[in-house]
């Protein structure tokens, strides 16, 4: 991302590099049971006040008490972002007038975050990028509210104090397809982590882009003013508002000159309808959040070892375990998503292959024939509940040779069928290889009987035999024909090299009689 | 950040906690807040360099709660009994002046 790229689909202006600068701030909710600082229950789609206690209500002489499985996502969540974890993070007050937070103050972290300096990493149109993350802190959500009420308005405090994560990128972004492949996959990365369910349509998670452009003209460059998009809750509207925002701040410079200077910075909001942003009502002050340490609550130091111990038992990161599937099964990158983005399924392939087969070969039956089971059923391969060890069996029967690629897929969709039987269902084990002999697909390796079937198929084919042996040219086509007819004659059930093996033997036999006589 | 507080000062930092004052409190209290912030003053004259910066002022770290919903044990609470409280109620909503425009975080 260092490399600096004119900025495409920009009406040309003779002499002018344009660089959009951006960075985003991200609101996760944390996927926790109970609110930041309380035990109150945190659900979407409750009966207005029905989740709030004396802390959520800022009444006087609440105490709050830090969500333990809040640190404990947050610091999975700075993992994941590559970042350092705080030995010592604390939190702050940020004054807030506003009904929806009554204590007056949210808590959140100011100068001590729990995270700090990471990376992550996106990938597009084949090209991994990285973004440097700033750093990521712990917060409490505000409450809602509704203003669909003439000359009042209403507040309804179930979401106050919701854990929150805000993510605070470097401004490392350039465009706006970027924007929205970065937040795809963080959001991606965030549920597949179990740090936060990142449901978009639950408001689960928000953007925020602080976007400019620096203009240059030949020697001298120009940076026109900040503006922050506030509260994006949908990967259409994050692109939709830098596309704009970016064509509004070059017309703005063009017609006005205006550039930047520190401190004046703006809020902007998104007409999700419009696809356009709009000024947001200036405060007659700027904010003055006047932060300070809440004197409630005691500071979190995580020691090492409780953070090797997080950071060791948490999920390998989707991006990670791509990259990792990609090189040890030996799969198209394509085909990556199918085996990762499920994270049972991408743990059974996992646990398949730990029994010790061939990788490819298993990884290969997880993309065809598996997945149409579980295609069929509507469900992911996980879904289909075989134990590992099933999977692993079928992969080693078919890399050995023991069965063909029609039988192997055969067998799947038996197995499938039988693991919904009260036998199963009751404890009885499945076995492959008795299925496969059940349904005769096991292939034999016996050399005579295989034997009698490539006599049998020379002998039906006598006068083939004869045309082949006497042009060179007709060889080729006389051995497939010949595998082909030994195949027939088995049920498939020959082992295709041991006959091929047969058949040439018999040839050059019968190719040296010729000779000699 | 030294220096005494002037009248412009504390009616800002009245304005911000959403105080009103009359003109007598406001030189009034212009007076002590400016011996408050002297006493820092006398405070900076110390030789910190060295010394941890001090986070919370009890030494105590890492209070947390298991992540468990559970009634509030707050005695004679009920959620019921705050909404009653309230100077003002929408059905189950509180009920406060118009605000306008958007929250933001």
């Amino acid at each position: 991302m260092n490399a600096r790229r004119v900025f495409k689909g920009m009406p040309r202006i003779a002499n002018l590099e344009i660089q959009p600068i951006i960075g985003l701030e991200i609101h996760v909710q944390l996927a926790t049971r109970t609110k930041m600082f309380c035990a109150c229950a945190a659900e979407f789609g409750a009966e207005p006040n029905t989740r709030a206690c004396p802390v959520c209500l800022g009444l006087p002489g609440a105490l709050p008490v830090v969500n333990a499985q809040a640190i404990e996502l947050a610091i999975r969540a700075g993992a994941a972002l590559n970042c350092s974890i705080a030995r010592l993070t604390k939190w702050d007050r940020k004054s807030y007038y506003y009904p929806d937070l009554p204590k007056n103050y949210q808590i959140s972290q100011f100068d001590l975050p729990i995270a700090e300096r990471g990376w992550f990493e996106f990938s597009r149109e084949g090209e991994t990028r990285r973004v440097r993350i700033r750093r990521a802190h712990l917060e409490e959500d505000a409450g809602k509210n509704v203003h669909d009420f003439p000359g009042f308005t209403a507040v309804d405090l179930n979401r106050a104090g919701t854990p929150l994560l805000e993510i605070v990128t470097e401004p490392d972004i350039h465009c706006a397809e970027d924007a929205r492949e970065f937040a795809i996959a963080l959001q991606r990365e965030i549920a597949y982590l179990g740090i936060g369910e990142a449901n978009m349509q639950k408001g689960q998670m928000r953007f925020e882009p602080n976007i400019n452009l620096e203009i240059r003209d030949g020697e001298q460059l120009a940076k026109t003013p900040i503006v922050e998009v506030k509260n994006l809750n949908s990967f259409r509207s994050l692109h939709g508002a830098i596309e704009f925002e970016i064509r509004r701040q070059l017309e703005e410079w063009q017609e006005r000159g205006v550039t930047g200077a520190r401190g004046n910075k703006s809020n902007r909001g998104w007409d999700d309808v419009r696809m356009v942003t709009v000024a947001q009502r200036e405060k007659e002050e700027a904010d003055d959040y006047r932060y300070f340490p809440d004197p409630d609550l005691p500071p979190v130091t995580p020691d090492a070892r409780r953070v090797a111990e997080i950071v060791g038992t948490m999920p390998e990161p989707s991006g990670v375990r791509t990259a990792r599937f990609i090189r040890e099964y030996q799969i198209p990158a394509k085909d990556a998503p199918a085996l990762v983005d499920d994270r049972a399924t991408a743990d059974l392939l996992d646990a398949a292959a730990a029994l010790g087969v061939d990788r490819a070969t298993l990884a290969r039956q997880f993309l065809s024939f598996w997945q149409m089971q579980a295609n069929a059923r509507q469900i992911s391969i996980a879904g289909l509940r075989l134990p590992a060890g099933v999977f692993a069996e079928l992969a080693q029967m078919s890399s050995s040779g023991r069965i063909n690629a029609t039988a192997a897929a055969t067998i799947a969709g038996e197995l499938v069928r039988r693991s919904d039987t009260a036998a199963v269902k009751a404890g009885e084990p499945l076995s492959v290889s008795s299925l496969a002999a059940e349904l005769g697909l096991l292939q034999t390796r016996d050399s005579d009987q295989i034997a009698g079937w490539v006599d049998a198929a020379f002998a039906a084919n006598a006068k083939a035999v004869q045309d082949a042996l006497a042009n060179p040219k007709k060889l080729i086509a006389a051995r497939g024909f010949l595998a082909g007819q030994v195949m027939k004659a088995s049920g498939g059930k020959a082992d295709p090299k041991i006959a091929g093996e047969l058949i040439e033997q018999k040839l050059r036999a019968l190719a040296g009689d010729a000779a000699r006589s | 950040m030294a220096g005494p507080i002037d009248e412009s000062a504390v009616r800002r930092a009245a304005k911000l906690a959403r105080l009103s004052l009359s003109n007598a409190d406001v030189s009034k209290f212009a007076q002590q807040l400016s011996t408050v912030i002297s006493y820092f003053e006398q405070l900076r004259q110390v030789d910190t360099a060295g010394a941890e910066p001090l986070n919370h002022p009890i030494e105590i770290a890492n209070v947390t709660r298991p992540d468990e919903p559970r009634a509030v044990h707050c005695d004679g609470f009920t959620i019921d009994a705050a909404l009653a409280n309230a100077p003002d109620l929408h059905g189950r909503y509180f009920r406060v002046p118009g605000v306008f425009g958007d929250s933001g975080s």
